[in-house]
């Protein structure tokens, strides 16, 4: 329940711990059918039909009556459910509002759950589910844990896609054309923590020269190892020693005595929350004086919450940060009351993504609807780069984007997490903040703009 | 130089007899079970993960120190494990050991996601006070790992007094030998083994509470988890055989941790699982001449 603080500049975890293996190639999306084999027993020949989308420019448009279909496809079982806890209430608030504006040119919208259970296998039954069964008009996800396999599903079946909770790098160069993510990537983010261990005036403490790297291996902590290595030595670092370790274990006490022999000032650990407890632990046993560097992943409050202080003091750790306009226009304290209003608790982690990917992703269905075109996946994807991007009157919530729209102008939606441009790759920079444990509580040191990094 | 390297060593087998003794725990515990039921226990892991968090619920619920949680715990778990054996595995305990097998497979699942659904994914850890580790001679000792080694051994002693001074111990290793003969010779099995189911599933609860006090946060799925290991100290043992369950746990645990300090700690689980198949190459009966 901790995991749902609200912190007002979070944006929270980028990235979550996953057991699953990373298939690269988790489906084999909208292929042409096998044709049927018209076997001689001339029972089996008939099954040829599916897998036409690629070339109807992806399917669906149910008419005008129709609800228009987003799929919500994260994990809402097992043990990454609390992103999907997170994610859809803030999602059911959107839908609620979009809805009392007038819905997608009077067409309601509704949000159909698909539960990846954190697996790839699942969230590829879940994707074909969404595709094929629901044909949904488009995504909202999926996570870094089962990006990997379900990207050839979307791309072969042109769904528009936003996902505002994949960091992983794997994601850097394949978007931009049908999936976009609203949550800045973890090669950003790695080059953040590097440059804060590296620089006194960032973190206010030291300029480390000494840094050993503990990352644990699943899908979405590996992509940070290299971004925080190769960074860390081009701003003049040494790195000690680079420990990986398989997660899930129950202890680590031989890992860090093994990272202690090459005595590292800072240790950056890309761990969960769980395995960084038991890291930290470990440590403490074995002694270790130095200090330590999180990401995103592991530094937020219920970690804090979590372990005692006497561990935790004087920790750095990586936060995504609201956009400083969000803040200072008050549309982020309106937000938090909104969600407040509508769930009875505070916004939890990926929120003010979430947030931002509903709305691109409506505007984008908005500006398709109003155009006159079919709301066909391939007429829709292209408008979310349109809606999102420079030119155009800036909006930042969906009556704007609505009515604007309506009046035929263009827009610039400009979201809480950031400016939400996407670049080439569907990517987004957005600032973070560097932030230190003190007294149980996470403040921030300071703040790097994404220019800065 | 050189001394450093031999506190190093010894700082490691040091971590890996305290992670040994929690194994042996369990590995004692499931071996027993093994003894009387004659059949796998993929269940057993959900008492480890049970008697974690019902320590938590006493000791943070019910404020009590934890030393009463732990009895609490051990008490509620072995009353767990005769309640489970007598739903699900007594009904079918003539079906052979695969249906059981199975049917402990499908308990697990059970059990694990009650408690999903009843405490959350989010990690808990019991409140035990940090304590500086105490250096002797270049190795760092935490006194956590210490008391949870000593109350390891003292178990240990007393399943070792149970089975040989007891006449509850004599029955259950009668029974273990062959059910039949021990039933004609007038020991009321059902009773042995629903005592046996008691004092397994106890030490499973006690593995589950060592290993939350040494090694935490736990969750649901750290009993679960952590069955392979055991599993492993069991086969290496000889299943069946408590006293090779003790040795087969104190090797595993010196494997992983030697393994992961002196090679790679990517792969701790597979220095157990290569030990195991090393020794079962030579001796396929295990340390102490298991069945299997």
């Amino acid at each position: 329940m901790e995991r749902r603080k609200f912190l007002v500049r979070t944006g929270g975890l980028a990235t979550v711990t996953a057991l699953a293996g990373c298939s690269g190639n988790g489906g084999n999306g909208g292929n042409g059918g096998n044709g049927g084999n018209g076997g001689s027993d001339g029972s089996d020949g008939g099954d040829g039909g599916d897998g036409g989308d690629s070339e109807d420019g992806g399917s669906t448009d149910g008419g005008d009556g129709e609800d228009v279909r987003i799929g919500v496809l994260v994990p809402f079982t097992g043990d990454f459910s609390w992103v999907g806890s997170a994610v859809m209430p803030i999602v059911e608030m959107m839908a609620e509002r979009i809805n009392s504006n007038g819905g997608i040119n009077g067409r309601n919208v509704t949000m159909i759950q698909a539960d990846t259970e954190a697996t790839v296998d699942a969230s590829v039954s879940a994707t074909r589910n969404l595709i094929d069964v629901e044909e949904v008009h488009g995504i909202i996800g999926p996570t870094s844990l089962t990006f990997t396999g379900v990207t050839d599903i979307i791309q072969e079946n042109q769904v528009p896609t936003v996902s505002p909770t994949a960091g992983t790098t794997e994601m850097d160069d394949i978007g931009g054309e049908f999936i976009f993510r609203t949550v800045p990537s973890d090669s950003i983010g790695g080059r953040a923590i590097a440059k804060a261990i590296r620089e006194e005036s960032i973190n206010g403490q030291q300029s480390y020269e000494r840094m050993g790297l503990i990352v644990g291996e699943a899908p979405a902590l590996t992509p940070f190892e290299e971004p925080i290595r190769s960074s860390f030595e081009e701003f003049g670092g040494t790195v000690t020693d680079t420990i990986n370790f398989s997660t899930g274990q129950s202890s680590y006490e031989s890992q860090m005595s093994s990272m202690m022999q090459s005595d590292p000032e800072i240790i950056a650990l890309v761990a969960s929350p769980e395995d960084s407890s038991k890291f930290f632990r470990a440590a403490f046993n074995a002694g270790y004086e130095g200090n330590w560097f999180l990401t995103q992943e592991a530094a937020n409050q219920s970690f804090l919450d979590d372990n005692e202080q006497q561990l935790t003091e004087g920790v750095f750790g990586l936060q995504e940060v609201a956009d400083p306009n969000a803040l200072e226009e008050g549309r982020l304290e309106a937000f938090r009351e909104d969600v407040m209003d509508f769930s009875g608790e505070e916004p939890g982690e990926f929120a003010l993504n979430t947030y931002d990917a509903v709305n691109v992703m409506a505007a984008a269905l908005q500006a398709t609807a109003v155009a006159g075109d079919d709301l066909t996946r391939a007429n829709i994807a292209p408008n979310i780069r349109e809606v999102a991007l420079p030119p155009g009157t800036q909006v930042t919530n969906f009556a704007e984007s609505s009515s604007e729209l309506s009046d035929g102008n263009e827009i610039d939606y400009s979201g809480l997490v950031g400016p939400i441009d996407f670049d080439e790759n569907g990517n987004i920079a957005a600032p973070f903040g560097i932030m230190q444990a003190q007294s149980g509580e996470w403040e921030q040191v300071s703040l790097l703009q994404a220019e800065d990094i | 130089m050189v001394l450093d390297l031999i506190s190093q060593f010894a700082q490691v087998l040091v971590f890996g007899l305290i992670n040994g003794s929690v194994i042996a725990v369990g590995a004692v515990g499931l071996t027993l079970s093994y003894g009387v039921t004659r059949f796998i226990n993929f269940a057993y892991g959900e008492f480890l993960t049970y008697g974690a968090f019902l320590a938590f619920l006493v000791a943070t619920v019910g404020g009590a120190p934890v030393y009463v949680a732990t009895i609490v715990a051990m008490a509620g778990v072995g009353v767990l494990g005769v309640v489970i054996a007598r739903i699900f595995f007594k009904p079918i305990r003539e079906r052979g050991p695969l249906p059981l097998l199975i049917t402990s497979i499908g308990v697990a699942f059970l059990l694990r996601n009650l408690m999903r659904g009843v405490a959350g994914t989010d990690p808990q850890s019991l409140p035990v006070p940090l304590i500086r580790p105490i250096s002797i001679g270049g190795v760092q000792i935490s006194p956590v790992g210490i008391a949870v080694f000593v109350v390891s051994m003292l178990a240990m002693g007393a399943i070792h007094l149970l089975l040989t001074r007891t006449m509850l111990g004599r029955k259950m290793r009668a029974t273990s030998g062959n059910r039949q003969l021990a039933r004609v010779s007038g020991i009321d099995t059902d009773s042995v083994i629903r005592r046996t189911w008691f004092v397994a599933s106890a030490a499973g609860g006690l593995a589950g509470v060592l290993l939350a006090v040494q090694f935490p946060p736990f969750r649901p799925i750290t009993g679960w988890r952590f069955l392979l290991v055991v599993f492993a100290a069991t086969i290496l043992g000889g299943i069946g055989k408590p006293y090779g369950a003790m040795a087969g746990a104190l090797i595993v645990g010196l494997a992983m941790s030697l393994g992961s300090f002196y090679v790679s700690g990517s792969y701790t689980l597979a220095y157990a699982f290569a030990i195991l198949v090393a020794v079962l190459l030579v001796r396929p009966e295990g340390i102490a001449g298991g069945e299997i």
